[in-house]
């Protein structure tokens, strides 16, 4: 009964976004899955719930997405890895848990299938404006890691990365799709399983007077589970190293500086972007997930056209990516920010960058096509 | 006077049931008259007699007073967000269905804030304890009234008396189907602990409402403002019935009008790991 | 070369279930593809669509703006994506269900009367298996032994009702006419 035999095989598949997502999660060893139905993440889902009791793993369908994402915070301090998906309305609702899966450090990883708001909006459109809700959207300070996949095989690619990221940090996770990439079929190479590296949380094992749970020597102390023997405290509530509730000033900024930090210094290990014709760029587009392709067709065409542009695609949205924006900014004579809201990413964008910042804003519930970003390109230049 | 001294050292320094307790986390935050104390010292008891070891109960609570309990039981303990330990012990106890997972926490957090969560895992019948501390009141916050106020008992939201009927929490738990239903106050001691062993033991989700005094709180707008008030009410208005009509034990706190006590409910159902290996035969992976 | 098909129609049809297909076909054949399903609140009878992008390079956008095939299974699809075909583009249609242009100037039109061959086969489920073996005569692109292949991965119980459907979509479809009539605005319509 060695559940490896059931994974998906390498090979080269023609898959659904969401399917892929699936895949990867379990590739990644996701054990415990918990959600609630939501329109466009809905096969995420009806997958899980097919393939994880196959390989002996849990799937639950919760009541709300509040409940979902909890089970998932008591499945991972239990010490697995764990995960749920949702979109716009659910993962509102998750935001306060989130905050809770940051406080306590437990691993966790949440796909938001981005569509159209704000409110219900359009369940079956996309949407790109949940950007500043993952890095936000919980309360007090708090750092965490969003992905943003623009094609399937980086659907499968980031959810594996994501599983990787919030076990090494300790942290919970965003991978933050959309519609699009969500529902759309594409060509997805799976490797070698061997050739998949897979991080898992660092487990102490030493002496039980010795550990401290949330111990400040390090920026990501090592996890003990539940049943593990050292009776842990774990709380929401601001404390010690002990893991117990302080009211001390000097242990509520050690926790929050460390909970920052643990992101923050290693930053430059979590950006992922990608760069297209950047080096004699006088106008850049910086965006992400399917807002991405288009810019990118949009981007050749410019080209064709004898303009001097180029692109970076953000893989890793928050911590963002500042350094490469900079150093863009510094060479171009102008960024813009191509995103499907009213304008979020370009928010950071401006913070760092040192040239003129434009939005390319496409709020109506699809993918821009290229013709729009090409248009909004030429009057940049 | 020496042996006086010796004595007080003793008494405050050591308890039987210390590798159960974070002493160094006391004293506690709870009020004088206070409850819980009860509830926590009648937890541990239950846990010494369970025949489960220590390493393996866990505890979970949410926000409010009784969510503190959590912070000083020396178990893998989860103090988690406002209504939510239910889901959390739901997610635990699905993936190690070897551990022990107890929730206790208040009213407010468990059946108000987090009503559905609890009605839900009642229903998919977890394997787990859920202790209910009913002080009738949210206590934390400012003694506010909640879904188990009774009808026209007065709060600091409620200066007109409650306008709300309250929860029947037996009849609700029993309703979706829990295998193990019980009530006492902090009063029956014996009971309570007992009551808690045996849903330690008991297959499926087990349902504890403790009543409990919040002189401070509650009782400070409902006439008993003295811990003694709530013993008297404890010792003439509880009448013990361990085959009640769940239709009828609605509290309402009116003179003539007892508080029925007991283990109502205590049977066999499939419980939630059960259908799930059902399922995992289904998927092909287990024979 | 890029190819940019549409397949419109309404939901039980098997539209998005005809391009997942097309699709995967596609990349078994060393292409790369894309597939972008998109329907309305309706399970059943609402407007349903399926945009498959096959290149013989990577797919840099992966959606569809003016298809160069437009495949139509409902007078409704028609109606609503007619107008989104590239001028002098190429045109499939059950001629059965689609009797006139609206808003589309194709170069060529191809029927087959799907629906029709698929309730002869007692099974109106298939006509989307139909089509396909249609599209494989009439359009090309992907071989019809590996459109045919994935087909009977797809529904491996089924296997010799979708072979038949297949081939029956390959021998009835022709060149057909259809006259320009008047559009008419149905829910759902709306231009990428």
């Amino acid at each position: 009964m060695s559940g490896e035999l059931k994974l998906l095989k390498p090979g080269t598949y023609f898959m659904m976004g969401n399917i892929a997502c699936v895949e990867a999660a379990l590739i990644a060893g996701c054990e415990f899955y918990a959600g609630y139905p939501i329109t466009p993440s809905n096969e995420i889902a009806e997958h899980m719930s097919r393939r994880m009791p196959q390989l002996g793993r849990h799937f639950i369908q919760m009541e709300d997405e509040i409940g979902s994402i909890v089970a998932v915070c008591g499945a991972s301090a239990a010490g697995v890895k764990a995960m749920t998906a949702t979109s716009g309305p659910g993962f509102s609702l998750m935001m306060e848990t989130i905050g809770l899966a940051a406080m306590l450090e437990l691993p966790c990883v949440i796909v938001d299938v981005q569509r159209a708001g704000p409110s219900t909006g359009i369940p079956t459109f996309v949407g790109q404006g949940d950007v500043m809700q993952a890095r936000w959207g919980s309360h007090g300070d708090y750092e965490l890691v969003v992905y943003a996949p623009s094609s399937v095989q980086e659907f499968f690619d980031l959810t594996i990365e994501a599983f990787n990221t919030s076990e090494w940090l300790r942290i919970p996770v965003i991978v933050l799709s959309d519609e699009v990439v969500g529902h759309m079929y594409g060509r997805l190479v799976v490797p070698e399983h061997d050739k998949i590296t897979i991080i898992n949380r660092k487990r102490y094992t030493g002496p039980k007077e010795a550990y401290l749970p949330y111990s400040h020597e390090s920026l990501v102390p090592a996890f003990v589970a539940a049943g593990d023997g050292y009776r842990i405290h774990m709380t929401g509530l601001t404390h010690d190293e002990r893991g117990y509730p302080s009211l001390e000033i000097e242990d509520s900024h050690r926790l929050v500086e460390r909970l920052v930090m643990k992101v923050r210094k290693n930053a430059r290990s979590l950006w992922k972007y990608e760069t297209f014709y950047i080096d004699d760029a006088d106008v850049i587009v910086v965006t992400f997930g399917i807002t991405a392709r288009s810019s990118e067709e949009a981007v050749r065409r410019a080209r064709s056209e004898g303009l001097k542009v180029g692109m970076i695609k953000l893989l890793t949205l928050w911590p963002f990516p500042e350094e490469p924006i900079r150093i863009a900014s510094q060479y171009a004579r102008r960024i813009l920010v191509a995103e499907i809201n009213m304008g979020q990413l370009i928010h950071p964008v401006r913070e760092v960058a040192e040239c003129p910042v434009a939005g390319i804003n496409y709020p109506i519930g699809y993918a821009p096509p290229p013709e729009y970003i090409l248009d909004g390109i030429r009057a940049a230049v | 006077m020496g042996q006086k001294v010796v004595l007080r050292e003793r008494i405050v320094d050591e308890s039987p049931r210390d590798d159960l307790i974070r002493r160094e986390r006391f004293p506690h935050i709870w009020c004088p008259g206070c409850g819980l104390g009860t509830v926590l010292k009648c937890y541990v008891e239950a846990i010494a007699a369970s025949n489960i070891p220590p390493d393996k109960h866990v505890i979970v609570s949410g926000i409010g007073c009784t969510g503190r309990i959590a912070g000083y039981v020396r178990l893998d303990s989860y103090h988690v967000t406002h209504g939510r330990p239910i889901a959390f012990a739901e997610g635990m106890k699905i993936v190690r269905p070897d551990l022990e997972v107890t929730v206790i926490s208040g009213d407010g957090d468990l059946v108000t804030i987090g009503g559905n969560h609890f009605i839900h895992a009642v229903r998919r019948n977890v394997d787990i304890n859920v202790f209910l501390v009913n002080n009738f009141i949210y206590g934390m916050t400012g003694n506010q009234m909640g879904s188990t106020t009774p009808l026209g008992a007065k709060s600091s939201t409620s200066p007109y008396g409650c306008p709300e009927p309250p929860f029947n929490l037996p009849l609700l738990a029993a309703a979706l189907g829990a295998p193990f239903v019980a009530r006492w106050t902090t009063l029956h001691v014996r009971q309570l602990a007992d009551a808690m062993k045996r849903a330690m033991n008991v297959k499926g989700f087990a349902f504890i409402e403790i009543i409990s005094p919040c002189p401070v709180g509650f009782g400070s707008y409902n006439d008993l403002r003295d811990g003694r008030d709530y013993i008297k009410l404890f010792l003439e208005n509880c009448i013990v019935d361990h085959s009640a009509d769940l239709n009828k034990v609605g509290i309402t706190l009116k003179p003539g009008e007892p508080i029925i006590l007991g283990n109502f409910i205590d049977r066999e159902a499939p419980t939630y790991h059960d259908l799930e290996l059902e399922v995992f035969k289904k998927a092909g992976w287990l024979k | 070369m890029r190819w940019d098909i549409r397949w419109a129609g309404f939901g039980g049809q098997g539209v998005i279930r005809a391009g997942e297909i097309l699709g995967r076909a596609a990349v078994k054949q060393g292409y790369d593809s894309s597939m972008r399903p998109m329907y309305g609140p309706e399970k059943t009878g609402g407007w349903s669509r399926a945009d498959v992008v096959i290149s013989d390079e990577p797919i840099v956008f992966p959606l569809i703006v003016r298809p160069d095939i437009l495949v139509v299974m409902s007078m409704d699809g028609m109606i609503r994506d007619g107008h989104s075909l590239k001028e002098g583009g190429l045109l499939l249609v059950d001629d059965e269900l689609v009797n006139g242009l609206v808003r589309c100037n194709p170069s060529k039109i191809y029927g087959v009367r799907a629906t029709n061959i698929a309730d002869s086969l007692g099974r109106r489920i298939v006509a989307n298996i139909v089509m396909l073996g249609a599209f494989a005569k009439a359009v090309g692109i992907v071989d019809p032994q590996k459109l045919l292949e994935t087909i009977i991965e797809t529904f491996p119980k089924a296997a010799d009702l979708n072979r038949k459907a297949f081939q029956l979509g390959m021998e009835n479809v022709r060149e057909v006419e259809l006259q320009p009539i008047k559009p008419v605005k149905v829910a759902g319509t709306h231009e990428v």
